[in-house]
């Protein structure tokens, strides 16, 4: 759990984005440290969380977890934290392969059956939701490995629906949801995705690596986005990175301690 | 203008509403919804893009009661229960068999937003649908439907044939003034059929009352102002390039080396006696140069 982006996101005591959906788009640069920031920050407010890991598996999550003093272990066996592994099912899809047999597999047809997923995703929300007596938090990282094994985006879209319906129906749950994409090469698709998305969510992360090309002392830029709400504006704020082993810091563009 | 259209005083049938990411059309929708509310019996609205709850977000409650929220968000897809409203369903026969649907009454209809048919469904199957949801609707008169779409999420040519079928399109663009919070990019089809275009400045108040409306100067007064921004590329110089008409002048009068002056020939001829002199006296032929002396020269 990093305090600066705590600062930064204006997350605070009273508001831990309660009934919010955030986006984080990740281009030319690495924007796993948000996922990471907000698995641990969820887990440390006492929250039920309910985790898809599509481009990780458990152990990274889980040793990244115990360097920002994070158990996942520990939440896991509490019952607090359902992991569920996205890259198995990922695997299985493309492969073909109907080792998960029954109802658990979600492959129907060689395609991967989102709605067999989100019915999964959904009992798994549930069950927190009477055992944590807490609504739950749902973190996906991260969307685009959907779309690459051949989801369309039509059907990314209802499925992102479907769950946003499911967690923040009650305005107390939170879904934080991670997706690539590449704002330099114009992928039509992929931006598409990221559109539709920004018309549903509250608050959206932008990470973008420097035009200049990669540097050791600033690894990227971060673009904050409240969107704006009734006849609120929406409201901005840029700054750049750097990732040290156990913290991130954040400084105003051109102010990096390298620079100066 | 807008304040007119979206008051009812300038009448209009189907009403297109265009946002985007960074321009959100929620509130001048909710103006719409509120406007409404005092004009018709009841305010069919079907919600498909944001939860229900806040869609009606802080809508005074004296309205709520004549809006009647259709929820079409919770189960889009009708992949829980396939008999609750989602994009598949036919939206004409899901008002007409309504429980309490009452004939000869005057509806409006709201749909927040479009974008879902349109990704779903299709361009020809939401234009159809709008149009049967004006004119087929057993024993209702619908005073106005009214339709948000959020252009950036479809391409150009689904919403060209949206726009088509509408009497007023407006659009909400980025508002240039910083006293103004709203900008909108109005095409109005009259009933008369004169088409009336504006462009306008506004701000909405906490009860969706839309006020200080002003006009922004249409763009086709552009055009002037870009030609104005042509460059000059012999301004700001730190020498002269061009000569005028007294320069121009002094540099014919200038007598130069080679050229025939009697003044100076007889000067020369009377100094110097024995020694041989040139002097060239240019006929018609000669073409001399003066800036380009060296032309004549095959280099």
């Amino acid at each position: 759990m990093f305090s600066d982006l705590n600062n930064l996101l204006a997350i605070s005591k009273e508001n831990h984005l309660q009934g919010e959906f955030v986006v984080i788009s990740s281009s030319k640069a690495d924007g796993s440290f948000l996922i990471h920031h907000f698995l641990s920050f969820f887990l440390k407010q006492n929250k039920p969380v309910c985790f898809v890991g599509f481009s990780q598996s458990y152990n990274h999550y889980n040793t990244v977890a115990q360097k920002l003093s994070c158990n996942l272990n520990a939440a896991k066996t509490s019952g607090q934290l359902v992991f569920i592994e996205g890259m198995k099912l990922l695997g299985d899809a493309v492969s073909g392969n109907r080792l998960v047999k029954g109802d658990n597999s979600l492959m129907c047809n060689t395609d991967f059956d989102l709605q067999k997923f989100f019915l999964c995703i959904k009992s798994s929300l549930d069950s927190l939701k009477v055992n944590q007596s807490q609504d739950p938090v749902l973190i996906i990282d991260n969307l685009s490995f959907l779309h690459y094994i051949g989801c369309s985006i039509p059907q990314l879209v209802m499925f992102v629906n479907y769950l946003l319906g499911k967690v923040t129906s009650q305005g107390t749950g939170s879904f934080v949801l991670a997706i690539y994409n590449d704002m330099i090469s114009v992928d039509e698709e992929s931006d598409l995705l990221w559109k539709n998305l920004s018309h549903l969510c509250s608050l959206t992360c932008q990470v973008t690596g420097l035009e200049s090309g990669y540097s050791k002392d600033v690894h990227g830029e971060l673009l904050i986005t409240w969107r704006s709400r009734d006849v609120k504006q929406s409201q901005t704020k840029k700054t750049q990175f750097k990732l040290l082993d156990k913290n991130v810091t954040f400084f105003a563009s051109g102010m990096s301690s390298a620079v100066l | 203008m807008i304040d007119d259209i979206v008051s009812g005083r300038e009448k209009s049938e189907l009403v297109l509403l265009e946002d985007n990411v960074t321009h959100s059309g929620g509130p001048v929708l909710k103006s719409f919804l509120t406007s409404l509310t005092q004009r018709v019996d009841k305010v069919h609205y079907f919600v498909f893009d944001p939860h229900p709850q806040k869609a009606l977000e802080n809508i005074p409650s004296d309205c709520l009661n004549r809006i009647e929220v259709h929820d079409g968000f919770q189960d889009i897809g009708g992949w829980l229960d396939s008999s609750s409203l989602n994009v598949n369903t036919d939206l004409v026969k899901y008002l007409e068999n309504l429980p309490g649907h009452l004939a000869n009454q005057v509806v409006a209809i709201v749909i927040n937003s479009v974008s879902p048919l349109l990704l779903h469904r299709r361009a020809p199957y939401t234009c159809q649908t709008i149009s049967r949801l004006a004119r087929q609707i057993h024993d209702v008169d619908v005073e106005q439907i009214l339709c948000l779409v959020h252009q950036d999420l479809h391409d150009n040519h689904d919403v060209a044939q949206l726009e088509h079928m509408c009497s007023t399109i407006i659009r909400i663009e980025p508002s240039a003034h910083p006293q103004f919070n709203f900008c909108t990019g109005i095409l109005h089809k009259r009933l008369s059929g004169k088409i009336v275009r504006s462009l306008e400045h506004f701000n909405i108040r906490e009860n969706y009352e839309v006020y200080d409306v002003s006009d922004v100067k249409m763009s086709f007064s552009k055009p002037p102002a870009q030609q104005e921004t042509t460059i000059d590329p012999t301004a700001n110089l730190t020498f002269n390039l061009s000569l005028t008409d007294e320069e121009r002048a002094a540099r014919s009068q200038v007598k130069l080396p080679y050229m025939h002056d009697e003044n100076r020939q007889d000067a020369t001829l009377s100094k110097s006696v024995g020694e041989g002199k040139i002097f060239y006296q240019p006929d018609e032929a000669d073409d001399f140069d003066d800036d380009d002396p060296d032309d004549d020269l095959d280099i």
